[in-house]
């Protein structure tokens, strides 16, 4: 762990809950989002789309849509699609093999919602109007919906696959012997529903081409604002200084908006075409319809156990629905799945074998702990085979979880586990539950009839990992000439905090008073090149770029109060915006005064200092932080009423490592963010396909997102061990999201086990809870 | 999918087939449905109705594939594209009358619907709400029209162009309102549901469209005032 408190300065704002610099913005209905830009002779454009799963199209005639007063153009593939330069994305990068992406369909569309034209219009009513008029003759074709089927389908949703297999992997092969003579194998079949991230505000963009010194602006709401600026230009074929990205607030990403997508590229080169700004706003429909798909796993997977509990080996065998255009590449991004299934436990064998199918619905696209079915179908797993081997859950996991003294610890499949102690959140959590009490009070709800439950989860997660363009952030630090200081990063707005943990480092790494500290970010045209915010990265990467721009600036502002007040710059020490002497206190000289001297005498400065107050700087993960392991366990319980099949949460503890805390209050933010959309995913939310493929929740009426009165106060716990990168700090943007669906479906199983129900398809509506009652109901009358 | 549907009329089964199988009698019957044009067993339809911010509205044909007498059976094939927008509806229909004496038919209605597009993603849930409110106020109008109601001329059916049709549909037709209000009841109360009605109309008979049928309509009802209360929230 490299130091984040230099010597010379004395305040520290990490780690205490500052309050955030965001809040007043966005409370008072102040922030900018991309559809309050405007711009002068701004148009709309609105998608014509696919009312087919899959469907060839034989003509379109925008006649009657043209004729539409107001109507500037309809573009169709063969406008868009030709004009495409490059077309690659960062986290795949430019030469590995990609699955097909036009922007426009051509030829055929392959879901419902499958952008087939873009209208152009002077306002977005006069849009909409015009897209109905838009005809477009369709020959429907078989499509197939249910991925699951896929592999043997006669239907093909891409011809280059004719078995709809996009790809996969596998590592070692699973050790049969050791299946075959432990003490107790568990399998089981774990189905999860497609669920998706649901931003607050849709995706959207506004995009201006200049013509003549051919140069693009773009406002967007996006998670990556550098790389979709450096994607632009590879799409259209211009010089990447030809184009800015602009993002101020957005509504949340959670995966959504990282990369560029196909109505993204459409507005990107339809802007190019049209005089004056194209603007696009998603509408919620649409964003639920077509925006992409996630979570959809099927897969068998199984332990191997001796006969004290101990796992001697684990295996994971799935397949990934991919929709008819994922973004990105989906092969490799699907791998973590396999590869982190062992989890937070000493497994000595794991074996990992998966394929990803298309099938005509949207594509899949990332959210917020892509692979959460490792977590997922492990932890329901484990509840399993506790009740099987007839120990508590809480014995079971005991018995395997990693401890801090075995570390580092490679798990069976190379992942390098460093700076974590699974073991100590678990028993965290388990002492914040009073699981003693809670198995007594359980006891005795049953004897009154009641079915209350507790559910585990416990991960390990791999937070700021340093592969390809994400192993390394920028940072800027100017002080102006009153002595004020900006700090510029990629960053953004997105709603994690960034601007408050960016101005506490800065803070810190300068000995600055925090108010004197305010950032710029998102803006390509003024911040360093950054990877934007995903792979729950933002905290270690961006501590470590101010810590290398802020040290670089320190140094200097020493310097300068070393030559301002005659003394060694070892006897410099800074704090509240002003240099001190150690041995002399009353000595001192402050950051404006210094900063004056700068900007405006600097002839006064000694010869040979330089006058400069700003610095940039790279930081680029060393070999001894390539993952920041983070790691928590979730702890939820419940009652199940087995008339209706409703589940109440009562409790949800999580207890957390996420290294040193910037800002207690942005981790717990993050921690209950996550939680809550994992909440959502075991019990309410199903992005549902008809047998036809017609979407069936593309608005809120049938997509149920929980609210604050599914979500019990969530509690708590955090234990901080020091990670490898810049102040130990780790990534908490994803775990969230991670434990909490497994956690809910354990306590679910828990307090159904006496009716010897499982949930292992989710969500667990309460259909689905009352269907498989009723199930369990009739076999035990079969079988008395 | 498959939505069923029954209902009772109190005549008896071949005067209720008499009807049920002359289009331009049984038409008007049909909530919100406008006949255009009759060719044989061979027809036109359209249909424009606007519930809450959804908007369908369709044309499109429709044949009887099986008029069967003596198993007093009737088959309707039935297939539309919105007139705005590029979603169809499809459907199968079949009506099995059963008699069940000197004063009363039971009409089992099975409809095999197909449909894409907006009105597609709302789901078999509101679907069949929608399609068994709308079969109920059919099976009224019919009763109304077997017990004796003047036959209605075809040519007082002939729709007015979409726009001005859709209007009167709303302001003229309580009928429409009704069934729609009725509809929007049972999804509003879990959870505002903005219903639609197009489609489970499409599937009743395959076309459909406003007209005021009954000449008097009794006071304020229950129903009224869930459609002005709908026209409210909408």
């Amino acid at each position: 762990m490299a130091s984040a408190a230099p010597a010379t300065v004395t305040t520290r704002y990490a780690g205490r809950r500052v309050e955030r610099v965001e809040d007043t913005r966005l409370l008072t209905g102040r922030g900018t989002f991309v559809d309050d830009i405007v711009r002068p002779g701004m148009l709309h454009a609105c998608f014509v789309r696919s009312p087919f799963a899959h469907a060839k199209i034989n003509g379109i005639d925008a006649t009657e849509a043209l004729a539409l007063p107001g109507v500037r153009a309809v573009f169709t593939a063969a406008d868009i699609n030709p004009e495409v330069k490059e077309a690659w994305h960062a986290v795949a990068g430019r030469d590995m093999p990609d699955t097909p992406r036009p922007p426009l369909a051509a030829g055929e569309v392959k879901f419902v919602g499958d952008p087939v034209a873009i209208v152009i219009a002077e306002s977005r009513y006069v849009a909409e109007d015009a897209v109905d008029l838009v005809e477009v003759d369709y020959e429907p074709l078989p499509a197939v919906v249910d991925f699951r089927t896929a592999l043997t389908s006669p239907v093909a949703v891409h011809d280059a696959y004719p078995d709809n297999n996009a790809g996969g992997m596998a590592g070692a092969p699973p050790d049969e012997e050791t299946f075959d003579s432990a003490a107790h194998v568990v399998k089981e079949h774990v189905y999860q529903q497609m669920y998706v991230p649901v931003p607050i505000e849709t995706r959207g963009l506004v995009v201006e081409w200049q013509a003549s010194p051919g140069e693009l602006t773009i406002w967007a709401s996006t998670q990556t604002p550098h790389e979709l600026r450096a994607f632009a230009a590879r799409l259209l074929g211009i010089p990447a200084q030809h184009v800015r990205v602009i993002m101020r607030d957005t509504g949340g990403g959670f995966g959504q908006k990282v990369v560029p997508m196909r109505e993204d590229m459409c507005i990107m080169l339809a802007a190019r075409k049209t005089s004056g700004a194209l603007k696009w706003i998603e509408d919620r429909r649409e964003n639920l319809m077509s925006a992409g798909q996630s979570r959809h796993v099927d897969g068998d997977v199984r332990m191997a156990f001796d006969s004290d509990g101990n796992i001697l080996a684990a295996d994971i065998d799935f397949v990934q629905d991919i929709g008819a255009y994922p973004t990105p590449y989906p092969v490799l991004t699907t791998a973590a799945i396999g590869m982190f299934f062992p989890g937070p436990y000493r497994v000595p064998k794991a074996s990992f074998n998966y394929k990803t199918v298309f099938s005509n619905t949207a594509g899949l696209h990332a959210y917020r702990g892509p692979w959460q079915y490792e977590t997922l179908s492990r932890e329901i797993l484990l509840d399993i085979a506790a009740r099987k081997i007839g120990i508590d859950p809480v014995e079971l996991r005991r018995r395997n979880l990693l401890r801090r003294d075995e570390m580092p610890y490679f798990n069976p499949n190379g992942m390098p586990y460093d700076h974590v102690a699974p073991a100590e959140t678990f028993e965290q959590a388990v002492k914040i539950l009073d699981h003693e009490g809670f198995r007594k009070q359980q006891a005795e709800a049953l004897a009154q009839g009641r079915y209350i439950g507790l559910g585990f989860s416990a991960y390990i997660e791999p937070t700021g990992a340093a592969t390809g363009h994400l192993a390394s952030e920028g940072a800027t630090i100017r002080m102006e000439s009153t002595g004020k200081i900006n700090v510029y990063v990629n960053g953004g707005s997105t709603g994690n905090s960034l601007e408050t943990t960016v101005i506490q480092l800065t803070a810190d790494a300068l000995g600055a008073d925090i108010d004197d500290v305010a950032t710029i970010q998102g803006d390509t045209a003024v911040t360093p090149y950054g990877a934007g915010t995903q792979g729950s990265r933002s905290a270690p990467m961006t501590a470590g770029a101010v810590n290398e721009a802020g040290t670089m600036l320190r140094n200097q502002i020493v310097a300068m109060a070393a030559a301002w007040l005659g003394v060694e710059e070892s006897e410099i020490e800074l704090g509240g915006s002003k240099a001190t002497v150690r041995s002399d206190p009353d000595k001192s000289v402050t950051f404006g005064q210094l900063a004056y001297r700068a900007y405006y005498e600097p002839q006064q400065l000694p010869p040979g200092l330089s006058a400069s107050l700003e610095a940039t700087a790279r930081y680029t993960a060393p070999p001894t932080a390539p993952i920041h392991w983070a790691n928590a366990t979730h702890a939820c319980t419940c009652e199940v009423d087995i008339e209706t099949g409703q589940v109440t949460l009562t409790r949800y503890i999580v207890s957390e490592d996420v290294g040193p805390m910037i800002n207690p209050n942005v981790v717990e933010g993050q921690i209950a963010g996550g939680t809550v959309q994992g909440i959502g995913g075991a019990l309410l939310e199903q992005l549902a396909y008809d047998d036809a493929g017609n979407p069936l929740s593309s608005t809120f009426v049938d997509y149920l997102l929980p609210t604050a009165t599914e979500v019990p106060a969530i509690e708590y716990g955090h234990v901080e061990i020091p990670g490898p990168g810049v102040g130990g700090y780790k990534g908490a943007g994803e775990g969230g999201a991670i434990g909490s669906t497994p956690a809910v479906i354990n306590a679910v199983n828990d307090a159904l086990a006496p009716l010897g129900v499982t949930i292992t398809t989710l969500p667990a509506s309460p259909a689905a809870i009352s269907a498989a009652i009723e199930a369990a109901i009739e076999t035990r009358g079969k079988d008395h | 999918m498959e939505l069923n549907n029954e209902f009772r009329v109190a005549v008896p089964a071949a005067k209720t087939w008499e009807v049920l199988t002359d289009v331009r009698r049984v038409a008007p019957c049909l909530p919100g449905a406008t006949l255009l044009d009759v060719d044989g067993d061979e027809f036109t339809g359209a249909v424009k109705v606007k519930v809450g911010p959804i908007t369908v509205s369709y044309k499109g044909e429709a044949a009887f594939q099986e008029k069967d007498a003596g198993t007093q059976r009737v088959v309707l094939k039935a297939s539309g594209k919105e007139t705005r927008g590029n979603g169809t509806a499809a459907a199968v229909v079949t009506a099995q009358l059963k008699d069940e004496g000197a004063d009363s038919t039971l009409v089992v209605v099975t409809t095999d619907l197909q449909i894409s597009g907006k009105a597609a993603q709302f789901g078999r849930g509101v679907l069949s709400d929608v399609a068994s409110t709308l079969i109920d106020q059919f099976a009224r109008s019919l009763e109304a029209e077997l017990l004796g109601g003047t036959s209605p001329t075809p040519g007082t059916s002939e729709t007015t162009s979409d726009t001005a049709g859709s209007e009167q549909a709303q302001q003229g037709a309580p009928i429409n309102a009704l069934a729609l209000a009725k509809v929007m009841a049972v999804p509003m109360a879990k959870r505002f549901a903005p219903a639609i009605a197009a489609v489970a109309a499409a599937g009743l008979l395959g076309f459909l469209a406003g007209r005021r049928r009954s000449k008097s309509q009794p006071g304020l009802r229950p129903e009224d005032l869930q459609a002005a209360l709908l026209r409210l929230v909408s």
